[in-house]
């Protein structure tokens, strides 16, 4: 799990651009929208995307993907539970 | 600086052409509206993403023959669809009116989104196809067709292209010598744009259903439109004004407060007598943003008593030809006193409670509203209207 | 360059992504959104930056951008195309896709100043630069006294270009 959870902050990281940004300063029970990364609608469109192209998940309710991608931890969780 | 007609120097809308899913000329496509008719059909797998696809595309075998067999178009092998499209509308709109686009006093200004883009999916373009790729490539291909001497205008603003095109166009000829202006907008429906959207989830699979409670999002379509702008011809339809803003507030969602619109409603409709606008037509795109995003601003601007309609079940959204193409059809309804049902719609799905027509109202007002928004943030507002009668 | 001074230059000449964050670092700009623009608009942007950053907000409001390019979004289309190119990797990119226009550049200016008036994209051939930017609302003078920001802009791989003029 922990591994899992480092790689999904590099990921997102890289896929979201988010400058200057080391895995160290994400805390993973932190939310990932709203206040702290500031993350928008078109991030959480991509983060469908990580979640296909990495961990073979298709997620087509993008109401789903609110509860998911709640933080970095409940991102693993699902990860963990789905992958394929 | 929206107000573009002055008692004594109106600009009209003197001739039209629309080819999209539902037909190949305005009369045609605007038969099939009253008669509550789309030209939207579920293909299968045209993108990886969705087994099917909701698309409101053009009968291109239809649109060859039109082409071939027209003798006052020369050979058009050597254009692309997307080019051909625009050579056609332009061809039909002023041969209606004996207009020779040659003619030094007429400028053309263009619309479009993506051009040619569907050539990216060739593999090694060679130099002259990839220049193809260049909008203001196609624009010159077509001007020099055309023989006009002008260097064309084209405009490229997501979503509003086609509204913000009439509204430079009436700018341009109440303030220059031109004594004609084509303006024409076209774009196609090609994976790339398809399957970007897809990547948005803001494709419905089904029609789509403006304002609807149960709207699910939007339906690409393909499309031209072309009309010719004239100065004081008071029997046709005037631009009576318009308005171009920014929400400044994100590059792909609507201000949830509606602000560009509202600027852009504020802007062009400040003195005319909101119980002498007939409708408006909208953006109306059937995501559930954009629809909630218009309610609002019309309702800030006390316009929601104003019947709203969307043009986009019928035919789905046209990108660059959109606001051509419903500026056309709206210009029409004022002139025949009609308001055209709002396809799609049963439910009222947005917070505000406008008045959704579901079949052809009759209606002598004489002014009418076309609102448009695109990614980017931009908006604009356009107001037609219909002369009175003397 | 700025009224014909040089307000910058930069001794890496070949990579356009080190030169934009170069500008930017330059700038001293904190602006997180910047790094998920594609590369039309961080050009757009930084030369907004240049003339806009020491703006009175009130000539913000109604200021009216006219800008002109000549390869359209091409940068980020060839981007895009990338993502859905191959049936094995098909991957279509929402954050690229959204850069698929020439506009968003305005879009992103307009969010950072707050700028909320007249915006218009134009595509032109190159050759007709110097003329747009004489008169910018395409080759005819704006007659509003609103603030006005013009300029030429292109980006396609290792060209790119921008010429802004600030009129108030």
């Amino acid at each position: 799990m922990e591994n899992l959870i480092l790689e999904l902050k590099e990921q997102i990281i890289e896929v979201l651009n988010l400058e200057g940004m080391t895995p160290e300063d994400i805390d993973e029970n932190a939310p990932l929208f709203g206040d702290g990364l500031g993350l928008d609608s078109i991030d959480a469109l991509e983060l469908i995307v990580l979640m296909e192209k990495n961990y073979g998940i298709k997620l087509d309710d993008p109401n789903k993907g609110k509860v998911i991608f709640t933080s970095i931890k409940t991102m693993a969780e699902y990860i963990q539970e789905n992958r394929k | 600086m929206n107000r573009l007609s002055v008692k004594n120097n109106t600009i009209n809308i003197i001739s039209d052409a629309i080819v999209n899913s539902l037909g190949f000329d305005t009369d045609e496509v605007l038969s099939a509206i009253m008669n509550m008719r789309s030209g939207s059909k579920s293909l299968e797998n045209f993108t990886l993403s969705e087994p099917t696809a909701m698309l409101s595309c053009i009968d291109k075998e239809k649109f060859n023959h039109l082409i071939e067999n027209n003798h006052q178009l020369n050979d058009l092998k050597s254009f692309t669809f997307f080019e051909q499209l625009m050579i056609y509308v332009i061809q039909n709109a002023s041969q209606k009116i004996g207009l020779d686009p040659a003619d030094p006093e007429t400028l053309f200004v263009f619309s479009s989104t993506k051009g040619n883009i569907d050539l990216l999916e060739k593999q090694n373009l060679s130099p002259d196809q990839f220049e193809r790729l260049y909008i203001w490539k196609s624009v010159e291909l077509i001007t020099q067709y055309f023989k006009n001497p002008n260097q064309a205008i084209t405009i490229s603003n997501a979503c509003i292209s086609g509204t913000q095109a009439i509204i430079k166009g009436a700018e341009i000829l109440k303030s220059t010598p031109f004594k004609h202006v084509i303006i024409c907008g076209a774009d196609c429906i090609s994976p790339f744009v398809v399957s970007g959207f897809q990547s948005f989830k803001a494709l419905s699979p089904d029609i789509c259903k403006p304002f609807d409670l149960n709207r699910t999002g939007l339906n690409i379509g393909e499309g031209a439109g072309a009309v010719v702008l004239a100065k004081n011809q008071e029997d046709h339809i005037s631009i009576f004004s318009g308005s171009v803003t920014n929400d400044a507030n994100h590059i792909s969602g609507p201000s949830r407060t509606g602000e560009g619109l509202y600027r852009a409603l504020m802007q062009s409709c400040e003195d005319i007598p909101k119980d002498k606008i007939s409708f408006i037509n909208a953006h109306g795109t059937a995501t559930p943003y954009n629809d909630e995003m218009e309610a609002i601003a019309f309702d800030r601007f006390n316009l929601a008593e104003v019947p709203v309609n969307s043009f986009k079940a019928n035919f789905g959204h046209t990108l660059g030809a959109a606001g051509i193409i419903e500026t056309i059809l709206s210009a029409r309804s004022l002139e025949n006193e009609i308001i055209l049902p709002s396809m799609g719609f049963d439910d009222l799905g947005v917070s505000i409670p406008l008045t959704i027509p579901k079949t052809l109202i009759k209606d002598s007002k004489p002014y009418c509203i076309k609102t448009a928004s695109g990614f980017g943030g931009c908006n604009a507002a356009l107001v037609l209207k219909k002369g009175e009668i003397v | 360059m700025k009224d014909g001074v040089v307000l910058f230059e930069s001794t890496n000449k070949t990579d356009a992504n080190l030169f934009l964050k170069e500008i930017y670092k330059f700038l001293e700009l904190n602006y997180l959104k910047f790094f998920k623009m594609d590369h039309l608009s961080k050009l757009g942007f930084l030369a907004a930056e240049f003339l806009l950053k020491e703006m009175p907000k009130e000539n913000l409001e109604f200021m009216n951008i006219y800008l002109a390019c000549s390869s359209s979004s091409l940068d980020s289309d060839i981007e895009y195309q990338k993502t859905i190119r191959d049936k094995e990797s098909y991957f279509p990119s929402p954050s690229v896709f959204v850069y698929t226009l020439p506009n968003i550049v305005i879009g992103e200016i307009a969010i950072r100043f707050g700028i909320h008036g007249n915006n218009s994209m134009f595509i032109i051939p190159p050759y007709q630069k110097d003329e747009f930017l004489k008169t910018p609302n395409h080759f005819f003078q704006d007659t509003t006294i609103n603030p006005q920001l013009s300029g030429y802009l292109d980006y396609l791989g290792d060209h790119y270009k921008a010429e802004f003029i600030l009129k108030y």
